[in-house]
């Protein structure tokens, strides 16, 4: 096989259902990168006021970083 | 031989006292009320609270001005199965279904969990000492205003309509001597109460100062 019938068979390969699966995964990956960015801004709110739910939201900004990595590691293995 | 005056002790407990006498003249005692909206000397402190200072009011938005947000998280809930039952996506792959409701469900979570923390976050605190305002205004941008009770003007408040009468909250504003005008408190439960309590703090202070105490 040569060089262009290596690139013809590639290109023959993708499918519009593959493209959305990639653009879904750099879609999720950028969102993790937001969810970091919660989890920071949730420490930097529950300094300012001393309260009882700080601890709870502080689990839920976790919890929703993992499900967005969860959510990734998903996109990847199942489309 | 009992102790007649005890200087250290005076000195320690003069705010508690101070704040004691306008809550009662106010009617008030320590609660929480509007789901956390209105605490009056809630047992918290917040960043750069000095020694001897105490919070007396501790103010948030009224939380029925989270009315928007929560119906249009519940529209985002529901919109999936709407749109689903009306057979859009039948060519779509099954699993591909499945993970754009998993990331429609998790981007609604992030918007309702991020306008929770705004509103949650977002505080007016009353101190026996000044007025602490702190404003998230986005994810990254923090504002925290001070306003020393000695320095400020008569506060004012502004209420009106129908919904704001009904659930009785208002805006409350205080002009200071300060570069930046005025401090305001937005949307806060029971306005008449709050500008009652810092005129009357305010009063306080200064008829202390007078005395040179």
């Amino acid at each position: 096989m040569n060089s262009s019938e290596f690139i013809v068979n590639s290109l023959e390969k993708i499918t519009l259902f593959g493209v959305v699966k990639w653009f879904l995964v750099v879609g999720l990956l950028m969102y993790v990168a937001f969810a970091v960015v919660i989890v920071r801004q949730v420490k930097i709110m529950t300094e300012a006021v001393e309260d009882d739910v700080n601890g709870v939201i502080s689990l839920f900004a976790w919890v929703h970083l993992l499900l967005a990595v969860a959510l990734v590691i998903l996109a990847i293995a199942v489309l | 031989m009992p102790e007649v005056y005890s200087a250290q002790g005076t000195k320690k407990e003069w705010w508690k006292e101070l704040v004691d006498g306008v809550l009662e003249k106010v009617g008030e005692e320590p609660r929480r009320a509007m789901l956390g909206a209105f605490c009056v000397r809630p047992d918290q402190r917040f960043m750069t609270q000095q020694e001897d200072e105490e919070i007396v009011l501790l103010l948030r938005a009224h939380p029925i001005t989270n009315l928007g947000w929560v119906l249009l998280v519940i529209l985002m809930l529901v919109l999936p199965g709407v749109i689903l039952g009306t057979g859009v996506f039948a060519a779509v792959p099954g699993k591909f279904v499945l993970v754009g409701k998993l990331v429609w469900y998790l981007v609604t979570l992030m918007y309702a969990m991020e306008r929770f923390l705004y509103w949650y976050y977002s505080v007016f605190i009353v101190t026996n000492e000044r007025l602490v305002d702190i404003d998230f205004e986005n994810l990254m941008f923090r504002v925290i205003t001070y306003a020393n009770l000695n320095h400020i003007e008569e506060p004012a408040m502004v209420t009106g309509g129908f919904i704001r009468s009904m659930f009785q909250y208002g805006d409350v504003f205080v002009t200071t001597a300060s570069e930046k005008p005025t401090i305001e408190a937005l949307g806060v439960p029971w306005p008449h109460k709050v500008v009652d309590i810092i005129s009357r703090l305010a009063e306080e202070l200064e008829k202390r100062r007078e005395r040179g105490e």
